[in-house]
């Protein structure tokens, strides 16, 4: 039988020319995977994209390829927040494969994103950086419609919590107190209960089993893992009005604040080689998802994979 | 490369230490030690019970400063707890249907079980004050 012609490796001219921004993204990781001696995948939310359910099939077949690349694996992050029990399937995928994780937050990694970064080894941060609460946000159905609404403040509004200070006057009022009792239906109040449970362990765990667990005695990191959760999740009480203190889940939380608590952040300066590399593709994202922001893009050196979000 | 932050707070976390490392002694924290560690052994933390029960059996110094930093970030965790488990005490008094409930919330008992620990860490702080 005549053998038939293999097609060649590299990509016609025009092929090239067509995808020309792919190709640069992808030299790009080359060089940053050449760095690092490991595995590198981006995750890019766009500004309506948040992590969700079909992300996780992304997130496998990026990993699909990295067989040869070490034990090592860089996850650019780009977030304005998600499911967290995505996250957790993440974590388990990535935990399995590769002996050392490390997430790098050009951007934003709010919310999951943030909690994604207590199950890294080492998070590395630059100018612009910026991470969030990680209090679980719960559909609650108010006047026919469903709207989302942070667990803590919920469970604050309630009285479940002892309420922020500032709010103590606002509970007194009757109209809210009717308010409330209409719209905690049977279960509702488990449920966003237990969401906040799920999310506080979630991130005790990881920080203990991964991110901290080079801080020796163990008792020290114990505490700092509780400190840090407590925190992210808003447990904290708040006491007095600081730079530091967050009250809303928008709220940003500097790179600095994590460190101060405990948290391993590498941080970069602008000019640094790598982060310059780093932060060249993250704008070679921001840029390409320009018109269209509602969009999430998962990229490696061998593939690139899209969705609306 | 980039530097751990660290180093921006390195006047405060660097500075030679001035006076000696005070450690725990089981007069001030033995009798607190058994809700400690079965509260860490709930949370799977094997290393940190480890370095509890050798303490206790005087095998092992713990720094007084970490013990007393991990007491108080465990009662803010149970102070949460507390809360919760309180507010569902409150909905069954007052619900008919108080056995049924408590009978299927099995989660829900974990909030209380711990609500009632974090209880007998504040009593016993309270009989020192």
């Amino acid at each position: 039988m005549k053998k038939t012609k293999e097609s060649p490796a590299t990509p016609s001219p025009r092929y090239r020319a067509e995808r020309s921004d792919r190709y640069l993204r992808k030299e790009l990781i080359a060089q940053i995977e050449e760095e690092l001696g490991g595995g590198c995948v981006v995750t890019y939310f766009g500004n309506g994209g948040f992590i969700d359910s079909p992300d996780v099939g992304c997130f496998v077949e990026s990993l699909a390829w990295f067989d040869r690349r070490g034990k090592e694996l860089l996850i650019i992050l780009e977030t304005p927040g998600g499911d967290p029990q995505v996250v957790r399937n993440w974590v388990e995928i990535a935990r399995e494969r590769f002996k050392r994780l490390i997430v790098a937050v050009p951007g934003r990694a709010k919310s999951a994103g943030t909690l994604l970064c207590l199950a890294a080894d080492e998070v590395w941060a630059g100018p612009g950086s910026e991470f969030g609460p990680i209090d679980p946000q719960v559909p609650v159905p108010f006047q026919g419609q469903v709207v989302r609404v942070s667990a803590i403040q919920f469970l604050q509004e309630l009285g479940v919590l002892e309420p922020h200070p500032d709010l103590k006057q606002i509970q007194a009022n009757r109209d809210l107190v009717a308010l409330r009792q209409n719209y905690t239906p049977p279960g509702l109040v488990s449920k966003v209960m237990l969401s906040l449970r799920a999310t506080y362990d979630m991130a005790i765990d990881y920080l203990y089993r991964y991110h901290l667990r080079e801080v020796q005695p163990a008792i020290k990191r114990a505490a700092q893992a509780f400190e840090l959760a407590n925190f992210l999740t808003m447990i904290e009480p708040p006491q007095r009005a600081s730079r530091d203190r967050v009250y809303l889940h928008s709220d940003y939380i500097s790179p600095k604040a994590l460190s101060q608590r405990g948290m391993k952040i590498k941080y970069y300066r602008f000019r640094e080689e790598l982060w310059k590399l780093i932060y060249q593709l993250y704008a070679h994202y921001q840029v390409a998802l320009g018109e269209s922001p509602n969009c999430v893009i998962f990229e490696s050196r061998d593939l690139l994979y899209t969705r609306p979000a | 490369m980039g530097k751990a932050i660290g180093e921006w707070t390195g006047q405060m976390t660097n500075r030679e230490p001035t006076k000696p490392i005070e450690y725990a002694t089981l007069e001030e924290f033995g009798a607190k030690l058994p809700q400690i560690i079965s509260y860490l052994r709930a949370w799977g933390m094997r290393e940190a019970v480890k370095e509890l029960s050798e303490f206790r059996e005087g095998k092992r110094q713990l720094e007084r400063g970490q013990l007393k930093k991990l007491m108080s970030t465990i009662q803010q965790t149970q102070r949460l707890a507390q809360m919760m488990g309180s507010y569902h005490e409150e909905k069954e008094a007052s619900s008919p249907h108080r056995r049924r409930r408590r009978r299927s919330g099995g989660e829900l008992m974990l909030f209380e079980e711990l609500g009632e620990l974090e209880l007998g860490i504040r009593a016993e702080e309270d009989e020192e004050d």
